[in-house]
């Protein structure tokens, strides 16, 4: 469609815009309870729907390529949204920020790229990657509003998926209908491109062979990314020393290998209790020496990665060598021999003096 | 749209009220609640939205499916909490010691607060929105906005697209009708099904619809659509000084969530 330089969107760009925000609005409705069925199928409270992601941001690149205006992308995105709320969204309220971001994200994308449909393949392949960014976003919008502690591989695993599907239905799909659509001339009023030449079958595979041995190099790929190589950046056994210290540091096991102690140790919870047994590690108060705590610190704060966290008088901690920090599978464990069960923390990734 | 959670006409205390005040004030309260995840507070929300339902004598059956799903879903939300979380005082273990190894998935206190913040959240989110989709009418909505300083170029695009809903579901039922009457049918069971469907259904629907922007748009610039900067309505929503009220309240308690939540303010209630 031919665009004005005016920064007034005209009014056939407007109905443009409330037309495609309406129908995919509709669309994603019902999309969005198809993915929550298929997780309630699979026992899980988020994630397999995700598959579908991408046909949710399919309609704003739609949006963003029949009006190539800045901000078409961002209004399109939240009339969809108000659309999917009005329309019974099960995520409600929240549907409207999760697309108006998403239109935000194919807005910027558009700038960065100045698309337009007929440019070359490398800005197509661009463009794709963009709504696979688009799509993958709301994993971890909806990860921040209703999720807290669930294991990073599955949220980085869905995130992928999520990609995955906005590079096919949001990418490659979406192009495939806009093609489809200038086949069709439905635009003619306000069109000043040609259709592009009809393709012959042979030209239409050929052209499809990239795009699958695309998305398949990229599902393989981000996988074996997030299952090895990943695992490196996300370190379940660092633990960073921070607040009223002259040195704060990262402490990761074999920092102090001569110092590791063995004590023998029961876990005595309000409800239940562990056997004694023997828990290997380091004193924290060898840890927090070596961060040499300012004087006017008197305690220290022990925080999870769910968020849980423990508070100690810090002149108990650094006279206790039975409050040692223990590896343990996949994660660091604070090993509070002396101190009530709740105390014993789980996957330690903060000390904090103050 | 779905007739049973849209747009219920009513003269309760919630449908008077001005459609931005009630949009802006459940935004206010959901981010309040984002930023301080508070059980008690979202307790005491989710109470007043259920009261809400009753005073606007909006039916939220337990039976009726979306309901059910809902529930089913905040339970599996405070499921999957309590198998992830491992702190806290450990109440069971689901595998309790077999031979010397275990145990295992241990139910945390921790875990379950966490769990029913997020469960009850969820819930609050959704029967909040469902609360507002059922004692506004959208279209004040849009006029409230146009009212509010937006342009009313942008606002009538929530009429456009929230008038279309009815004649793209009219729309639909049509070409499905009209492809059948030529004796295509597809199984959506498998890959070629669906993609059929998708060619046979979609596309025509999505060009029906395309094809009505240049008539529907040269008609509104017929009617002089976006001539004048201003616009009369015949139905508006006034402002009135209850809706500052509730504007203040929701203001108010976003403001103390902040305070809450950067510990500037103590609150004796909080979970954690």
């Amino acid at each position: 469609m031919n665009s004005s330089q005016s920064p007034r969107l005209k009014t056939y760009e407007i109905v443009t815009i409330a037309i495609l925000g309406s129908l995919g609005g509709a669309l994603s409705t019902f999309i969005g309870y198809l993915g929550n069925l298929v997780n309630l199928a699979l026992g899980v409270p988020f994630g397999a729907g995700q598959f579908m992601a991408g046909l949710h941001v399919f309609w704003l690149v739609l949006i963003r390529i029949f009006v190539p205006r800045n901000g078409a992308g961002t209004f399109g995105g939240f009339l969809k949204g108000l659309v999917e709320l009005f329309t019974g969204s099960t995520h409600g309220l929240v549907i409207v920020l999760i697309t108006l971001f998403q239109g935000l994200l194919i807005d910027l994308g558009g700038i960065a790229i100045k698309e337009t449909p007929e440019t070359d393949n490398f800005k197509r392949f661009l463009w794709w990657l963009v709504a696979g960014v688009s799509s993958a976003s709301n994993v971890f919008a909806f990860q921040f509003i209703y999720f807290s502690g669930a294991p990073w591989f599955y949220i980085a695993l869905i995130a992928v998926l999520a990609f995955c599907s906005g590079i096919i239905f949001s990418g490659y799909f979406a192009w495939e209908t806009i093609d489809f659509l200038y086949d069709t001339g439905v635009f003619s009023f306000h069109t000043q491109k040609q259709p592009p030449p009809t393709k012959e079958r042979k030209r239409v595979i050929y052209r499809n062979i990239p795009a699958i041995a695309f998305v398949l190099f990229l599902t393989i790929g981000s996988v074996y990314y997030v299952g090895f190589v990943a695992r490196a950046f996300v370190d379940p056994y660092a633990c960073e020393v921070v607040g009223l210290v002259e040195q704060p540091y990262v402490y990761h096991p074999g920092t102090f290998p001569d110092e590791s102690v063995t004590i023998e140790a029961e876990l005595q919870g309000a409800y239940t209790h562990l056997p004694p047994a023997n828990y290997s590690g380091v004193p924290v108060s060898r840890i927090l020496h070596e961060a040499s705590p300012l004087p006017e610190a008197s305690m220290l704060r022990v925080v999870a990665r769910d968020g849980y966290s423990a508070r100690f008088s810090l002149a108990d901690v650094m006279t206790d060598s039975r409050l040692i920090l223990s590896v343990a599978e996949d994660e660091l464990w604070l090993i509070a021999a002396d101190y009530d069960g709740a105390y014993w923390v789980h996957h330690v990734s903060i000390f904090e003096v103050y | 749209m779905n007739k049973q959670f849209g747009f219920h006409e009513g003269d309760s205390f919630l449908h008077i009220l001005n459609p931005l005040a009630k949009f802006l004030s459940l935004i206010f309260i959901m981010i309040g609640i984002l930023i301080y995840p508070s059980l008690t507070l979202t307790i005491f929300f989710l109470l007043l939205t259920l009261i809400g339902f009753r005073v606007a004598q909006v039916p939220l059956e337990l039976s009726h499916n979306r309901v059910r799903f809902l529930l089913v879903f905040s339970v599996l939300l405070l499921v999957l909490q309590v198998m992830v979380i491992s702190n806290g005082n450990v109440i069971i273990y689901l595998v309790p010691v077999l031979n010397g190894t275990g145990p295992f998935f241990p139910i945390t206190d921790y875990g379950i607060s966490v769990g029913l913040v997020f469960a009850t959240r969820f819930l609050l989110i959704v029967l909040s929105s469902m609360l507002f989709v059922s004692v506004t009418d959208p279209t004040l909505l849009a006029h409230s906005l146009a009212r509010s300083g937006v342009p009313y170029r942008y606002s009538f695009a929530l009429i456009i697209s929230l008038r279309f809903l009815p004649l793209f579901d009219a729309e639909s039922d049509m070409v499905r009708m009209a492809q059948r009457a030529r004796g295509i049918t597809y199984d959506v069971r498998s890959i070629h099904g669906i993609l059929a469907s998708i060619r046979y259904t979609f596309y025509p629907l999505l060009v029906s619809a395309l094809s009505r922007v240049d008539t529907l748009s040269m008609s509104m610039d017929g009617r002089g659509f976006g001539y004048d900067t201003h616009r009369t309505y015949v139905r508006f929503a006034k402002w009135r000084k209850r809706d500052s009220f509730l504007m203040i309240l929701s203001l108010g308690f976003l403001i103390l969530c902040v305070l809450f939540s950067f510990n500037i303010l103590p609150f004796p209630l909080i979970l954690f």
